[in-house]
């Protein structure tokens, strides 16, 4: 199971619950209804923030010289120890209900893409490194969930400690070039993917002729600006 | 902020699915020299746009979460209509005309506009919220075409009224059955003050009025006239848009029979309006007659004691004249004499006004 970004609590409750298998889906359907913002991140902003967008501007420049991102994750981070049974998925791996359990997220530090994951005592693999991305083996903690779904901008970096070293990551789906490989170096030869490709964005109407505004342009812009496009391809499907 | 992520997966689907088929075009055995396995995928991806889901659950945000977002102008839903309908909403389309051509008319792009006030019954703070309907039938360049939108300070019971209007595929539908709903509510209301007229006439008529229970009544009445008020206007209101509707030539047979439908009933409506409005009328000069006698009885009571006391003032007066010869003087049963004397001419006058039956 490999997942990505809020995907990631997904795979890992499933994970959790791998011993009492497809019950766990109906759980999983029950327990996300249930989740509010307030159990995802806080937003320390009085009232009067709505009146002007100095105000706002300058309460949100606070947040961020206190939490390094717009939103405080600590909620997420109490959430995420409530709904996922840890124990549930050292059993899970132990017993091969599932064979490796990863997540991925993007390091601000060297511009890579991880994967890490988590497997049996002997899994007879070694981790892989690929142009742009590459692959630690090592139990996958809240802390990995909290970096795989760390919006940037919104919410804060999360350090983890790779190669020996302390590195800080966020959103695993931001610089993902190749969400497959994972499975596909582990073997996997069906594999069934969940994704949020949308049919249709919001202020990107297929009909609309008009100028958009400033926001989304940085936010389309950015991405592909550090997006290199002549990284080597030719090793993704061998994983 | 979705922009922000790309959305890979469908490319590395597409590279897998070129890499099997070129596989299979190999020979056997040069396939098998490579580290390549062909693999299956099944991809379940979203039916509907997150981002139109995420809008419609705005309002379940924390609190200090939309302060932010309205304080950063993120919110502004009138720009968001436009980016993702390309609907232009005008800056006066919460005016409170009530002229016609303000409150109903089509634009030169053929967007249909019309303006209706929606009652709210509710007992310390009766009022009405403008609502205003746009809809663009015609012109098929916009996402806008055939969605009615509806702009409103608040949700109005009305609305809430209207049963699973995601069933309704016609936005004209929609439209004709939120001024049937609306007609119903009105009736509802116009109900609710029948049977609290009931209960205010039966006190009315018991007859037995006294100054405080016909504050009250006053008071109940007023409410219900403030009411009946609200209701005419609401009804004429939705009479003139049902009317603009028919005249607008949008309908289809089926529709245009709702609409004559609706119109009717809002006659009748009218019709039941005139009735309370006679009744209401009735009851509130009675109540005020039932004060004007009991301010009467006052005046009386008032008019009767002072005649009473006019003879025992006269005799006062006489025995308080200070004159050197006066026969009773002297004699010794002059004072209980004249204190008797000024009863009885009190109780005289007061037995024949009884006898008369000035009294009651």
């Amino acid at each position: 199971m490999f997942s990505t970004s809020a995907g990631a609590l997904n795979a890992r409750y499933l994970a959790g619950c791998a011993h009492q298998g497809l019950q766990a889906l109906p759980q999983l359907a029950a327990l996300r209804p249930e989740q509010r913002c307030e159990h995802v991140y806080r937003l320390d902003a009085p009232g009067w923030v709505r009146a002007s967008r100095i105000v706002a501007g300058l309460t949100l420049a606070r947040q961020v010289r206190k939490h390094h991102a717009l939103l405080d994750t600590l909620p997420l981070a109490d959430t995420l120890q409530l709904a996922i049974n840890l124990p549930g998925i050292e059993r899970a791996l132990a017993q091969q209900k599932i064979d490796v359990l990863g997540s991925t997220a993007s390091s601000y530090t060297t511009g890579k893409h991880w994967a890490f994951c988590q497997t049996r005592a002997n899994p007879g693999l070694q981790p892989w490194r690929r142009p742009g991305r590459q692959a630690s083996f090592q139990p996958v903690t809240i802390e990995h969930l909290m970096a795989s779904s760390a919006i940037p901008f919104l919410f804060p970096a999360v350090p983890l400690l790779v190669d020996g070293h302390k590195k800080y990551f966020g959103d695993g789906s931001t610089s993902q070039l190749s969400p497959l490989s994972p499975a596909i170096h582990f073997g996997a030869r069906r594999l069934l993917v969940t994704g949020v490709v949308q049919p249709q964005r919001a202020g990107m109407g297929a009909r609309s002729h008009d100028e958009p505004t400033p926001a989304p342009l940085p936010a389309t812009s950015w991405p592909l600006c550090f997006t290199i496009p002549c990284k080597p391809t030719w090793n993704r499907h061998s994983g | 902020m979705a922009t922000v992520f790309h959305d890979t997966l469908q490319a590395d689907m597409e590279q897998t699915q070129r890499v099997i088929q070129t596989l299979a075009k190999l020979p056997p055995e040069l396939a098998a020299a490579f580290d390549y396995h062909p693999v299956d995928v099944l991809a379940l991806q979203p039916s509907f746009s997150l981002d139109e889901l995420a809008h419609q659950h705005i309002k379940s945000l924390p609190a200090s979460t939309r302060n932010t977002l309205t304080g950063l102008g993120a919110l502004e839903e009138r720009r968001w209509v436009k980016q993702h309908f390309g609907l232009s909403i005008p800056e006066n389309a919460m005016d409170d005309d009530t002229e016609e051509s303000a409150r109903f008319f089509e634009e030169d792009n053929t967007e249909l506009h019309v303006r209706s006030d929606f009652l709210i019954d509710d007992l310390d703070n009766p009022h009405a919220i403008r609502v205003t309907f746009i809809l663009n039938k015609h012109n098929d360049t916009l996402k806008s075409q055939g969605v009615l939108f509806s702009l409103r300070e608040k949700d109005t019971p009305v609305f809430r009224l209207l049963r699973m209007p995601g069933l309704i595929d016609d936005a004209k539908n929609v439209r004709l059955m939120l001024f049937d709903a609306d007609d119903g509510y009105c009736a509802d209301t116009l109900q609710d003050i029948c049977d609290n007229l009931e209960t205010v006439s039966r006190q009315v008529l018991a007859g037995d009025m006294i100054d405080n229970r016909a504050a009250q009544v006053l008071s109940a009445m007023a409410r219900h006239k403030d009411m009946w008020g609200r209701i005419r206007r609401n009804v004429m209101g939705t009479q003139r848009a049902a009317s603009f509707m028919v005249r607008s030539r949008l309908l289809n047979a089926e529709q245009f029979e709702d609409a004559r439908q609706i119109l009717c009933d809002l006659d009748s409506l009218n019709s039941h309006t005139a009735l309370l409005f006679d009744k209401i009328n009735f009851l509130m000069d009675a109540t005020v007659g039932f004060i004007n006698i009991n301010q009467k009885k006052i005046i009386k009571i008032f008019s009767v004691v002072s005649v009473a006391l006019l003879a025992p003032t006269l005799i006062a007066s006489a025995y308080g004249m200070n004159f050197k010869f006066m026969p009773e003087l002297d004699w010794q049963a002059s004072d209980p004499f004249s204190i008797a004397l000024m009863v009885l001419s009190a109780v005289g006058p007061m037995l024949y006004f009884r006898k008369r039956g000035w009294l009651r």
